[in-house]
């Protein structure tokens, strides 16, 4: 029950940081996902034995997260919550990949590191989505969304979805937590009652969101969402955007780790 | 005056499960009137709004708004001059701020910025809640909500309000607060209530309703003071009429 409490307040979490004022958060909403969407094409694009590589791509979270004021906690936290996935994709390379590669003069299994370099972008990929959240907010990311021609029914899709999760989960704190309190010794729910209290909860969401649909037509909704005028992009937005395309073409074209350290080495010698 | 007209021409409507939920009903309502609409649970009442904002089909009858019959084609521009407020504002707020929500309608009609951000303020004015425009409605006390609940609709400039208990699960304080706005605007208002001493209060005229039918259409002093009437309608006279507790003396003897 608890549990579920948590996730209505952790989504809710995500609008309060995106209400908060910084260099990031005034920037405009499009320049933060074109940048996020450039970081994750060149990330993914990696060769997949690709580690070391991927290190200077650390720094564009962090710095989003810095500039942000945006605490580390919340966002590790739901990383971890996907983390299961992201392990269970690679999973498979370490058992069915049994050649061997060499990474910085040492032999190493080939498979593991494909799991290694698909746990990294995974995880930098998913902590930079869920930044660009924080920062911007699902109605600033469909507003960019919208700009970028994406097609409306995709767009609404996107924010009907997000609203509605907390109508699910707050039915759901509803109705577990009426059984709680007459299931005195049991602990968690019996199984028995699993389709039963399923079934509830997906009724009264149901209700309940026809009824939110409702409210929203009454006030002329005819399926486009209607966000508010986005302020004109500035200079500053496109150099926002210009200068981390470069910074990652540049980490793309060359294993920017190596090459320091051959300078360092090279200068030591 | 006509445009602000509402009329229901023999109503009926029947829930997918056969229950009949409205039968009959026939009311006109004029231009600024306040009219309140009571019955016990299960009436009826809250079947009748939807079928009067379109959200219902009648299975009979009309609905009639401003002498434009309500159908598919003219549902939207219908729409535009009713403002309804739902029982439970958290189904009406689902935005991420406040202002966000009382723009929301505003934005629909696709108004310019500067009009949207005009009918904002002057709705959130309208029912004292300004400072809390950049908040999050999931923050609000339940009376803030409500009050931003109007605030949502007034935005849309309607020309007819109708509100759906809008004083349940609000303290007296919030509940006095309520009313003294909602006694303010000069709208057409269509209320119905379980608060039968706020119908008395801001509605000049009552509906009885009971099993779907209208069985009492008349001033709100002559419905409310029917003990018999009340009665029969699962319903009792409002506390405000009753006599004193202690001494057991009315209202009226002691005036």
């Amino acid at each position: 029950m608890p549990n579920i409490v948590n996730a209505i307040y952790n989504i809710r979490g995500f609008d309060e940081l995106a209400r908060q004022d910084s260099f990031i958060h005034r920037l405009h909403p499009l320049a933060k996902l074109l940048a996020t969407l450039v970081y994750t094409v060149v990330l993914v694009s990696f060769d997949k034995y690709a580690t070391i590589a991927l290190l200077p791509f650390l720094f564009f979270p962090v710095f989003m997260a810095a500039a942000g004021r945006i605490p580390a906690v919340p966002i590790l936290k739901r990383l971890l919550y996907i983390e299961p996935m992201i392990i269970c994709v690679g999973l498979l390379n370490p058992l069915f990949d049994r050649g061997t590669t060499s990474i910085l003069g040492q032999t190493m299994s080939s498979g593991w590191l494909i799991f290694i370099s698909i746990v990294i972008k995974g995880s930098l990929a998913v902590a930079t989505a869920l930044l660009l959240m924080a920062t911007t907010g699902m109605d600033g990311i469909a507003l960019s969304l919208r700009k970028l021609k994406v097609p409306k029914i995709f767009v609404l899709q996107l924010m009907l979805t997000y609203r509605y999760i907390s109508v699910l989960l707050e039915e759901a704190a509803r109705t577990i937590q009426s059984y709680a309190l007459r299931a005195f010794s049991s602990k968690g729910l019996k199984r028995e009652v699993w389709g039963p209290l399923l079934g509830q909860i997906l009724l009264r969401t149901m209700d309940r969101a026809q009824r939110v649909y409702d409210a929203m037509c009454l006030r002329g909704f005819a399926g486009e969402y209607h966000i508010g005028k986005a302020p004109r992009p500035s200079w500053g937005d496109f150099l926002y955007v210009m200068g981390w395309g470069t910074l990652f073409a540049a980490s793309r074209a060359v294993n920017l780790p190596l090459w320091l350290g051959n300078l360092l080495t090279g200068a030591v010698k | 005056m006509s445009h602000h007209i509402t009329e229901a021409r023999d109503l009926f409507y029947v829930y997918p499960d056969g229950r009949q939920a409205v039968s009959g009903i026939s009311f006109r309502i004029h231009h600024g009137e306040s009219v309140g609409i009571i019955g016990a649970n299960g009436a009826g009442k809250s079947t009748l709004l939807m079928l009067l904002t379109g959200i219902l089909r009648p299975a009979k009858g009309e609905v009639v708004i401003g002498e434009v019959r309500l159908t598919k084609d003219t549902l939207n521009m219908i729409r535009q001059r009713l403002g309804m407020v739902f029982q439970n504002p958290d189904d009406q707020l689902f935005m991420t701020t406040v202002h966000d929500d009382v723009a929301f309608g505003p934005r629909n009609l696709m108004l310019d910025e500067a009009q949207v951000e005009e009918r904002v303020i002057s709705a959130l004015e309208k029912v004292g809640i300004s400072h809390l425009k950049d908040r999050a409605p999931y923050h609000l006390s339940a009376g803030e909500k409500r009050a931003a609940a109007i605030a949502s609709v007034l935005s849309m400039s309607p020309d007819i309000l109708i509100l759906d208990e809008p004083t349940s699960s609000l303290d007296p304080k919030s509940r006095r607060r309520l009313m003294k706005i909602l006694s303010g605007f000069e709208h057409t208002k269509i209320i119905t209530s379980h608060d039968l001493d706020m119908v008395l209060e801001l509605c000049q005229r009552v509906i009885v309703m009971k099993d779907g039918r209208a069985i009492a259409d008349g001033p709100a002093k002559d419905i409310l003071t029917n003990k018999t009437l009340m009665e029969e309608a699962g319903l009792e006279i409002p506390l405000s009429l009753h006599g004193c507790p202690v001494c057991g003396r009315s209202k009226s003897d002691a005036d």
